[in-house]
């Protein structure tokens, strides 16, 4: 046992890198090939002290739950040098080391099932589900000549955020209209239309009549939405947060 | 083939081929009429033992629930190529030990992650939970009602598992634990004979 002890202080784990406490405690059971149920903790004790006089600089940030770690084994072993007390019948002794015996195997259990969950990533990565791949650059590059180019679907929350910037920006100016809805959805689809008719296509934000009131304003994005649905229109915004081009439908995109 | 007699394994066919998420069973069933998930499921096994007669470079993979098609492993090379943003970086080993732990305690806390792990997860969990592998599912009742975490279904995805239950299950640890019992009344015959625990303790005393 005196032997076994000594070695300890020639074990050479400074070099390695471990996850934490437990991670560098299975590490120490498993090379010393020690029984987990009956770990000798002087032994496990100083060799894990040993670690963390060699711990560098760059680990110093975990070295808490290290130092934890070592206060946890040095009580255990204080613990194991007490004279055991007398001993009533059916008396149970709590061996000091169990519990932590407890965590080392529960750790051990969970990094097991890790490195399950790493063969699953290892071939998971080789495999490929459909839809792998949205929107095909090459496509794009054929829309119309003149047209700005058109890159990207507009979701929802992208004419949605434009819409609330132009409202806000609107807001600035605190004139307040009071007045009833003097203006239809229908006629709105018309006047979208009769733009898209005459330029071909149209910024989002010209739709927009400076000076309307703000209700108004809302029946054209209500308007412009049925469009879209309906599939009248496109909407391409040519990058993120960019500026939203409406085209009637058939017109500057190249791909349906 | 009569062109009008559309059979239920050529309509699960055509249904996987243009679903780009997984189809669960109960959905399957659902659309294909009077079928139960368990003929789904030999519908399934019929496909992927057709493609594989046919060498199609294709099959269908169980996951999350329900069925996807996914190309062969054998075309890795080429079919990554179409990644518009290249590979996903491979988790960590501290990312897949705290998986593991949220896998089979959800919904569980960061306290409890940390005391099974013996170290901070917080910086672990953020990377998990940015990656959709991990979800916030609640708040535990009582003092500070901290966060709890369980995982998502992309982390069924990420690992091809059809369910949670398709994880290895912890029994060796149950063995484990009918082990120390018997350990236990050993030890504690040894110890009525002797007077201390441990002997290498006093020996390794200097």
């Amino acid at each position: 046992m005196a032997d076994e002890a000594r070695s300890g202080h020639t074990v050479r784990i400074e070099s390695l890198d471990f996850e934490g406490p437990l991670d560098l405690l299975v590490y120490l059971v498993q090379k010393n090939e020690v029984d987990i149920w009956d770990i000798p903790i002087a032994l496990i004790t100083e060799q894990f002290l040993g670690y963390l006089q060699g711990m560098t600089a760059e680990r110093l940030e975990s070295a808490g739950e290290f130092l934890l770690m070592a206060a946890t084994l040095l009580r255990i072993k204080s613990q194991m040098l007490l004279p055991r007390p007398q001993l009533e019948d059916d008396e149970e002794i709590e061996d000091p080391r169990r519990e932590l015996v407890l965590k080392i195997l529960e750790y051990q259990q969970f990094r097991e099932i890790a490195e399950e969950l790493r063969d699953r990533e290892s071939a998971g990565r080789l495999v490929f589900p459909r839809g792998l791949q949205e929107w095909d650059d090459e496509l794009e590059r054929e829309s119309g000549p003149g047209m700005p180019e058109p890159e990207d679907r507009v979701s929802l929350g992208d004419l949605l955020r434009s819409f609330t910037r132009l409202i806000d920006e609107a807001r600035r100016d605190r004139v307040h209209h009071l007045e009833p809805l003097a203006v239809t959805i229908e006629e709105k689809v018309n006047f979208v239309r009769e733009r898209l008719r005459r330029d071909g296509q149209t910024s989002f934000r010209d739709l927009f009549v400076a000076g309307e009131p703000r209700s108004h304003w809302i029946v054209t994005f209500v308007a412009l939405l049925e469009m879209v649905r309906e599939g009248e229109v496109r909407l391409r915004q040519g990058e993120t947060f960019g500026e939203i081009h409406v085209y009637a439908a058939g017109e500057g995109d190249g791909v349906a | 083939m009569n062109d009008s007699a559309a059979t239920p394994k050529q309509i699960l066919e055509a249904l996987l081929f243009a679903a780009e998420e997984p189809l669960s069973s109960r959905r399957l069933a659902g659309m294909l009429e009077e079928v139960t998930p368990s003929v789904i499921a030999d519908l399934v096994r019929e496909l992927n033992a057709d493609y594989l007669r046919e060498t199609r470079a294709f099959q269908v993979q169980e996951v999350a629930g329900g069925y996807r098609l996914v190309t062969r492993a054998e075309f890795a090379s080429w079919v990554g190529e179409l990644r518009a943003s290249g590979a996903s970086p491979r988790l960590s080993q501290a990312a897949l030990e705290t998986l593991s732990i949220v896998a089979y305690k959800q919904p569980v806390t960061r306290a409890e992650l940390e005391s099974i792990r013996g170290v901070a997860v917080e910086g672990v969990l953020k990377t998990l939970v940015d990656r959709e592998l991990v979800r916030i599912a609640g708040r535990e009742e009582g003092m500070g009602r901290p966060l709890l975490y369980g995982t998502t279904d992309h982390f069924l995805e990420y690992f091809g598992l059809p369910s949670l239950d398709s994880l290895p299950r912890p029994d060796e640890l149950e063995i484990l634990f009918a082990d120390r019992e018997r350990q236990e009344e050993l030890q504690l015959e040894d110890e009525l004979a002797a007077p201390a625990f441990g002997e290498h303790v006093a020996a390794d005393e200097e």
